[in-house]
């Protein structure tokens, strides 16, 4: 047998784009058109790029200490105790954004699929579902990315392809009316969509094959920006800037927007949002894998699995903390922009290690 | 003698002073043989004697009136053989031997006369250990002793009533080869060869089943299988101690990788057309005697899917039906919980005009969908289940009781919708379109719990069902091998014999999810 240890290229790229779309994709479209009216469709393109970017600073870092996670080189890096510190920083967030998304699915199968369930039910059965998932270890947590990253693309660009005739050109002539200057001001804001790529920073010591990492962890963060740039462009074709601004979920509205073969689907949505469930249960399943590694690295253990028995009812606790969408946003907010931060901080981190490799190799 | 662990201190005690005093049967006799032959008799007779089927023949080694004995079981030898090739030489025909050619029939070398002439049967062996020779005469092998000698005779004379080769019914074909394995290993072994006369085919066989001596064989081709899967099968086999190996069924369970799952990590098939094929893309068969499934490992899921006549009609056709069987597997899991998630969560997904009918077709009915899907699929399988077990005339009738007289009853007597009815037939329909019986039923179970969270959940729990299905699966493995290959790790060459049976142009290679040694199926244009 041909040893398969390890996760394979293509699991990588599953991963990482699987991990980007998770709640953000029922949201964006708005988020784009509100921070840069109709420039929304540069500013997600761009922002992609910013990301695509930070991917590969960031992959370049753990490539400089394949056998690390990020908890241990920054360690390396920073020192022990800024590291430490750094490391604490990761578990926190990373703990956190497992709540938020989980918060955020919740919500959005609440008042999308089921207005009659409580929201502890829809939570703590994902949430069981999830630490099923995690404690079964990162091959299982890569196959499963892997299985799910066809039919989740297909199904958004099925979306797409079927609501691309609706798209009116003409609300794109004033494409670029306001300059740069918006799409500047938005940058930041529309990559927190992206989130969702910090995993490669946990991924390299069980990835098989390092040397095609960087290709293959970007061509994830370039799926997810295609896909994002064209969901925002059909939306804001077919909608407009001022109507999507004002709309929760404007991707679900897309679906809903289609009836199939003479209504033999009536409700496309919910086809829609039952596939988005596992879009979603990817993304909190990463983050909660990378919450238990974090934390039992951090420590100085090795098996991190009985540590998600443990995180699961704090990710619970935290998850229901906000009392209504307005303090969600907020949260979701904070969230993101911690996670921007992480995004960012591999870029110093990077300049630093060569410096220090540079050094050892002089002396 | 290993002691089973129990964690109870008290009856581990009660294990072991129950083992102790151990009435080994070897105990009582000495194994190795002695040069008297009354003497090696009544260690064969210690422990036949109470046994009525064991023949002891004492006679005379022809005018020479060297005393001899034959020991076989009567009912598992050739009775001919052993009247015409041994008896009748060695008590008559010696003697015209010895005058015509005048051999000498000197007593110290008389065994080796017995050997060389007298004996006319092909495959003889010479034992000197009273253990083995037992084995041999308790399969059917005759034990010729001759006075003077400590060691014995093995004569094959093996013979006993057993079924021929017949269409292996579980899994008919419409194209392709019509015989299946019977119960004797020998048979099955040749039922391979015949399909494959390369001589790298090896086929060794070992004794499993500390009671039952089992023959057990593996079988694989030098040069295609890789060496650590067939030194993986040998450790796995090695290390069952268990009393009898009564069928590959047991054996499959005993040497598979996760015991806490529905569904076959082995394959088990009745075919020796599928057997060498598999054996041809680097797999490792295993035979058990006195069973007519042989077991393929490694096995992965896409595996139970195909069937050899997809092989043998032409590829266009032969992808239709398999993608015929992934989503009639697809429907067979989900549909029943689909069908409640809708009813009960989500009607509007289903047109408005369907909506209403089904829900007039439903006024009657006093259970909510969940119970009544419920019972009407245990009904069904509580048919499928009695119908399985009675003689085929019978089976018939349960068939029109079942599925006709209790249908239509159960609808007219308001316990169930038409459309329920309509769903589980459906379900069970196709259900049968899988290959393979173990991961039908595997598959089907799965049913019952996707039904229960459909109930509570609606649609959000028919897909954490379908998740937790996928973790499940994705975390087996079967002899090193993910089961989920190849969609799971994604294997791009492989994807060609996966849901579209691709061109025999286009499989010039083996498959690689085995790694087999020598890649090359086909060269050609």
């Amino acid at each position: 047998m041909k040893s398969r240890q390890g996760i394979t290229n293509l699991q990588v790229t599953a991963i990482v784009s699987l991990s980007i779309l998770g709640i953000a994709v029922l949201f964006i479209p708005s988020s784009a058109s509100e921070a840069a009216g109709i420039d929304g469709v540069l500013a997600t393109l761009f922002g992609g790029i910013v990301v695509l970017v930070l991917t590969f600073t960031a992959i370049l870092l753990s490539c400089q200490y394949p056998n690390h996670t990020i908890i241990e080189y920054s360690q390396i890096v920073f020192g022990r105790l800024l590291g430490k510190l750094y490391g604490f920083y990761i578990v926190l967030y990373a703990i956190a954004t497992t709540a938020t998304v989980l918060r955020g699915f919740a919500d959005a199968m609440k008042v999308l699929l089921l207005p009659k369930t409580p929201l502890e039910v829809i939570m703590i059965t994902m949430m069981l579902t999830v630490a099923y998932q995690v404690q079964g270890g990162i091959s299982t947590i890569a196959r499963i990315n892997e299985l799910f990253l066809p039919p989740i693309i297909g199904l958004i660009l099925g979306l797409l392809l079927l609501n691309v005739r609706d798209v009116e050109m003409f609300r794109y002539r004033a494409l670029l009316s306001n300059g740069f200057g918006p799409i500047l001001m938005s940058l930041a804001g529309i990559s927190t969509g992206y989130l969702g790529f910090e995993i490669v920073t946990f991924l390299t010591p069980f990835v098989a094959d390092k040397r095609k990492l960087l290709k293959y962890g970007m061509a994830g963060t370039g799926i997810t920006i295609i896909i994002y740039t064209l969901l925002v462009f059909i939306e804001l074709g077919i909608y407009g800037d001022k109507t999507i601004a004002d709309m929760v979920y404007p991707t679900v509205h897309l679906a809903r927007r289609i009836l199939w073969v003479e209504s033999f689907i009536e409700r496309f949505d919910i086809f829609f949002l039952t596939f988005w469930i596992l879009a979603a249960f990817t993304t909190i399943t990463s983050y909660m894998y990378m919450a238990a590694l974090s934390v039992v690295r951090i420590i100085g253990l090795r098996n991190y699995k009985p540590f998600v028995f443990i995180l699961s009812p704090v990710v619970y606790m935290i998850a229901i903390i906000p009392q209504n969408s307005v303090q969600f946003t907020v949260l979701l907010k904070i969230i993101s922009y911690a996670g921007l931060a992480i995004g960012f901080s591999t870029v110093p981190m990077l300049i630093i290690s060569k410096i220090k490799k540079a050094r050892i190799n002089n002396d | 003698m290993k002691v089973i662990r129990r964690k109870n201190p008290n009856n581990r005690k009660t294990i072991e002073e129950r083992q102790s005093p151990k009435p080994k049967s070897e105990d009582r006799v000495s194994i190795p043989l002695s040069k008297d032959l009354k003497e090696n008799l009544g260690k064969f007779k210690a422990f036949l004697e109470e046994s009525a089927d064991a023949v002891f023949r004492e006679f005379k080694l022809g005018v020479t009136g060297i005393p001899c004995a034959l020991v076989y079981i009567d009912g598992l030898t050739d009775k001919n053989v052993i009247h015409e090739a041994i008896l009748k030489p060695m008590m008559y025909e010696v003697s015209e031997l010895n005058q015509d050619r005048s051999l000498s029939l000197d007593h110290d070398l008389v065994f080796d006369f017995v050997k060389e002439h007298a004996v006319t049967v092909a495959d003889i062996k010479e034992v000197e250990c009273l253990d083995k020779a037992m084995l041999f005469v308790m399969s059917g092998e005759a034990v010729l002793l001759i006075d003077g000698f400590d060691k014995v005779l093995v004569i094959s004379t093996r013979g006993w009533p057993a079924r021929g080769v017949n269409n292996p019914e579980d899994e008919e074909v419409i194209r392709g080869p019509k015989e299946g394995f019977t119960e004797t290993l020998r048979v099955n072994t040749a039922l391979i060869r015949r399909k494959c006369k390369d001589p790298n085919m090896v086929i060794k066989t070992i004794t499993l089943g500390r009671r039952s001596k089992t023959d057990v064989a593996y079988v694989y081709i030098k040069g295609i299988t890789r060496e650590e899967l067939v030194k993986e099968v040998e450790e796995r086999l090695n290390k069952i101690d268990i009393d009898q190996v009564i069928d590959s069924g047991q054996l499959e369970q005993l040497i598979q990788d996760n015991n806490m799952t529905p569904f076959p990590q082995v394959q088990a098939t009745e075919r020796p057309d599928k057997t060498v094929a598999g054996l041809l893309e680097g797999r490792v068969a295993i035979l058990v005697d006195n069973s007519p499934y042989a077991l393929i490992v490694p096995a992965t899921f896409n595996q139970f899917f195909q069937s050899p006549e997809d092989y043998n009609e032409r590829w266009i056709l032969s992808s239709f039906i398999r993608l015929l069987r992934w989503i009639s597997s697809f429907v067979a899991v989900f549909t029943p919980a689909i069908y409640i998630a809708i009813l009960t969560y989500h009607p509007s997904l289903i047109p408005t005009k369907l909506a209403l009918s089904i829900s007039a077709s439903r006024s009657g009915v006093p259970f909510p969908s969940l119970i009544e899907a419920l019972l009407m699929e245990s009904t069904l399988e509580l048919l499928r289940e009695s119908g399985a077990r009675l003689p085929k005339a019978i089976g018939q009738t349960i068939g029109i009781v079942g599925g006709l007289i209790i249908g239509d009853a159960a609808v007219r007597a308001g316990i169930t919708s038409p459309i329920t009815v309509v769903i589980v037939a459906i379900t069970a329909i196709a259900s049968f379109v899988i290959p393979t019986y173990s991961t039908a039923i595997g598959l089907r179970t799965m049913r019952f719990p996707l039904m229960i969270l459909a109930g509570f959940l609606g649609l959000y729990g028919v897909v954490i069902g379908f998740i937790l299905l996928n973790i499940h699966m994705a975390s087996i493995k079967s002899f090193g091998v993910e089961f989920m290959t190849p969609q799971s790790p994604i294997i791009i060459h492989d994807l060609r014999d996966f849901v579209i049976r691709a061109p025999y142009m286009a499989m010039k290679r083996r498959p690689v999810e085995t790694d087999p040694i020598d890649m090359i199926r086909m060269d050609m244009d």
